[in-house]
């Protein structure tokens, strides 16, 4: 019995894919909800997909790992039922569980998570039932047996192999052993073993939220003439009651993940699982981290949120540099770019940097005016409150994975266009810009109902507020260089203008792109 | 009684606050018309020198509205109406006809856009109709490849400085026409390479790790990521190298007939840390003729540091023709 516990994408039977009490493949429990079809992603969901009894969705496929079972030997006698096989668990600690499933591969390869055909053979009628065993167990838990049928090896037809799929569905550890027994259901021996640890996926990643809740949240404008405060923003380590439990195979390497604008709480951390799960079964072996800081949710508060992105940057720093690693890669999404933007103006430290489809003006990072697409009467210079090279001397390598079409990019473009500057619903205050003035700085101004007029004096409040941009978006302009090294255009995966593609796609649609994300972290992605 | 009457004079005063405001907010933006009073607002010249504003230029701003008009605004701006106009032609500027033009109409916030589908015609043009703001086009026809000009994205509902395509002056997309295809053995690989200059071959027909032979490239890399600058960046490079054969450098993308000659015994790619484009990583094209006469094209990607390794993608012709497409 063997699994694929150096994660090289290859199942062998000893050697580097050997398991121990202190070495188990380690995997998550099935317990989201992938819905059918192509499948989304639902976290937290009381209806978990190991208690269906099938595989409703290429999604879904993202939670079973490999194992694959090795009869050969005594397949014809185990065909015969005059020698049965069984699978039980030993040495358990918690209550680990485990659901079986026919791998429609014959070689039991990586197919069913990178590619769609495979993905479609795997969910269809054939393949996707759970595997009951001779008196229709489907779990393996605690101490009972589950015994193949002997129609089970009937059709080995030869093969040196028996390939399964595995899902988890219950957290524990232990070694599933296999056993041998006669007619009568007498155990008689033990076969091989494997070490598995399943655990909640939120075992397995860190999180991290930023701590807004003090004095001074986001958003809280001043008079007469002050600058709003500065937030006081810092970070906590948000278990949620599942602290992290470092896998014993961990590597030097950190990916960082900070989310969007508009997402709830749960669609960020679905967001998150989605990526680490992908970015697990390509063969990460590092530690994956997620960023949440206080994005509104709400259609009408980009600009808000954007605001409160620029202002989140401290407390991303301060994560990052609070999570151990050798090497500190950080991808994120949208407006999550603000958030990575700000921390790297503010100094954090990562190696390289994927900027995902990235709602930050492309003038930020490059000045070339060649970018310059839009006619808006604004500064340009981040020295006179515009974002021209706002982030132009941050350093990382910065890799630009952009989509031209990309639906909300256009969307940012409208905004610009139509928010900026910006008015507060109800007559309750506005922003104005006014290039009349002589001296740069105090060309940019803002009204309050309940507060004295003040001037806008700081880049942030200018940038979300006030400043329309002059270029489109880095991350619909592919052209976009100064402090970015390069760049991956998006659309040859066929996301369209799809601007989450990368979280809504099946596993097997997105694969290409997740072994591109890794190999711009300068991590050798598995076949 | 009392109570009502404190309310009272609240909602007053907070109308008369909303008016002060108001009156403020119109009087922050004195409208000076060059064109003379009641003429139509100009838009902004598009260049980059209008974007410098001069101290003692007086530059006309749009009245401010409301946050209810602005969202109504911003969500007309995806009903802005598009003619868009478009034509079709090869790398020679021959026109193309029947190409496929796929089309997305960014017709909703924040939300996937409609699509549609349509065919040039025989002079190669084509043209649409709709509402967004903005349309996004990609054309393609089998016998051709796409190329850097085969897609596009305009916007309608922003202050664009480039005038948008018109009948007279449509946009132009290019398609490549391909030439005679050969039966080519293609393959894609990966490899992890050591950091301190030990060979790996990589054979050209099967894409395993081979011996030296005559149809292997071999690459050599040296890595020095253990010595970062203060930016996180080090010293790389990597040797290719072909026994008893060569690599010529391969600039264009549709050049696919390899030379007979003047091919170079090693490639190198170097990165200095002091280099202006530093990467850890580098792509590039070469042609390569093999120990055996035969020849291939190679796609060749190193990404020095971390687990330090090389994509592979090969074509490679056994016929012994220079032709590699």
């Amino acid at each position: 019995m063997a699994v694929d516990n150096d994660r090289d994408g290859e199942v062998t039977f000893g050697g580097t894919d050997a398991t121990s009490e202190t070495q188990p493949h380690t995997f998550w429990v099935n317990d989201d909800n992938d819905g059918t079809g192509d499948g989304t992603e639902n976290v937290g969901s009381p209806n978990k997909d190991y208690t269906n009894g099938q595989l409703s969705s290429k999604r879904d496929l993202e939670d079973l790992s490999r194992i694959h079972l090795e009869v050969s030997s005594i397949d014809d006698i185990l065909s015969s039922g005059d020698l049965q096989l069984g699978l039980k668990w030993k040495n358990t600690s918690d209550s680990p569980a485990i659901r079986l499933y026919l791998h429609s591969d014959i070689l039991g390869g990586t197919g069913y998570i990178t590619d769609d055909g495979a993905a479609g053979l795997q969910i269809g009628t054939t393949y996707k039932d759970v595997l009951k065993d001779k008196s229709n167990l489907s779990t393996i838990s605690g101490g009972s047996t589950f015994i193949f049928k002997k129609t089970f090896f009937q059709n080995l037809s030869g093969s040196e192999i028996k390939p399964l799929l595995f899902e988890g569905s219950g957290e524990g550890s232990g070694e599933l052993t296999m056993v041998l027994l006669d007619k009568n259901d007498q155990e008689i021996g033990e076969g091989s073993s494997v070490w598995l640890n399943l655990e909640n996926i939120k075992n397995l990643y860190v999180r991290g939220r930023a701590d807004w809740s003090g004095e001074n949240p986001p958003r809280e404008f001043h008079g007469p003439t002050n600058d709003p405060p500065e937030p006081s923003f810092s970070f906590v380590f948000d278990q949620m009651g599942y602290p992290f439990d470092q896998p014993w195979y961990e590597t030097g390497e950190t990916i960082f993940f900070v989310h969007g604008w508009n997402q709830a709480y749960g669609n960020s951390l679905s967001f998150a699982e989605t990526t680490f799960k992908r970015i697990w079964h390509r063969g990460f072996t590092g530690r994956f981290a997620m960023f949440r800081w206080p994005t509104e949710v709400g259609l009408t508060t980009y600009n808000d949120s954007d605001y409160k992105a620029w202002k989140s940057g401290s407390a991303l720093k301060t994560f990052v540099q609070s999570v151990p690693g050798q090497t500190k890669n950080i991808a994120a999404h949208s407006m999550g770019n603000i958030v990575t933007g700000s921390a790297l103006e503010k100094g954090m430290s990562v190696t390289n940097y994927a900027l995902l489809n990235a709602a930050v003006p492309a003038a930020c990072y490059d000045t070339d005016t060649s970018l310059h697409v839009n006619s808006y009467v604004t500064p340009l210079p981040s020295a006179e409150l515009g974002f021209g090279g706002f982030l132009g001397g941050v350093s990382g390598n910065l890799v630009n994975f952009y989509l031209p079409q990309d639906f909300a990019l256009i969307t940012w473009d409208v905004n610009n266009d139509t928010n900026k500057p910006h008015i507060l619903p109800a007559f309750a205050g506005s922003y104005s810009y006014d290039p009349n003035v002589t001296n740069p700085l105090e060309r940019l101004s803002a009204s309050f109902l309940l507060h004295t007029d003040r001037l806008v004096q700081t880049n942030h409040e200018a940038m979300s507020y006030v400043i329309q941009s002059q270029t489109w978006t880095a991350g619909s302009d592919g052209r976009t260089r100064g402090s970015i090294n390069s760049d991956v255009d998006l659309s040859q995966y066929g996301f369209g203008d799809e601007h989450s593609a990368e979280w809504n796609r099946t596993p097997q649609q997105t694969a290409d792109f997740y072994e591109e994300l890794l190999m711009q972290f300068q991590i050798f992605p598995n076949p | 009684m009392k109570k009502k009457v404190v309310i009272c004079v609240l909602v007053l005063g907070i109308v008369l606050l909303l008016l002060v405001q108001l009156r403020e907010a119109r009087t922050k933006y004195p409208k000076v018309d060059s064109q003379g009073e009641g003429s139509m607002q100009s838009e902004p010249a598009a260049t980059d020198a209008s974007q410098e504003i001069k101290d003692t230029e007086v530059v006309d701003l749009p009245d401010p509205i409301d946050s209810a008009a602005a969202e109504a605004k911003f969500l007309a701006a995806f009903k802005t109406p598009i003619a868009f106009f478009g034509k079709v032609v090869d790398q020679g500027g021959n026109a193309v006809s029947n190409a496929s033009v796929r089309i997305t109409l960014s017709d909703k916030a924040f939300e996937s856009g409609s699509t549609s589908s349509l065919q040039s015609d025989g002079s190669g043009f084509f043209s649409i109709e709709g509402n967004g703001a903005a349309i996004s086009i990609d054309v393609s026809k089998d016998g051709y490849y796409q190329t850097g000009e085969s897609k596009g994205v305009f916007r309608y509902a922003t202050a664009n400085r480039t005038p948008l395509p018109t009948k007279l002056d449509p946009a132009v997309f290019v398609l490549h026409e391909q030439g005679k295809q050969e039966e080519l053995i293609e393959i894609e690989a990966r490899f992890r390479v050591s950091k301190n200059g030990t060979p790996l071959s990589v054979d050209l027909v099967t894409g395993e790790r081979g011996s030296e032979g005559q149809t292997c490239l071999t690459v050599k890399a040296w890595t020095y990521d253990d010595k970062k600058n203060d930016q996180g960046r080090y010293s790389w490079k990597v040797n290719l190298s072909v026994n008893d054969g060569g690599l010529f450098k391969r600039e264009e993308r549709f050049d696919f007939v390899a030379p007979e000659i003047s091919y170079n015994e090693i490639e190198e790619i170097v990165m200095s840390p002091d280099d202006e484009n530093w990467s850890p990583q580098k792509e590039k094209d070469y042609f390569v003729k093999l120990g055996n006469g035969n020849y291939a094209r190679i796609r060749f990607r190193m990404i020095a540091g971390g687990d330090n390794f090389f994509t592979l993608k090969s074509w490679y012709n056994p016929s012994g023709s220079t032709n590699l497409e």
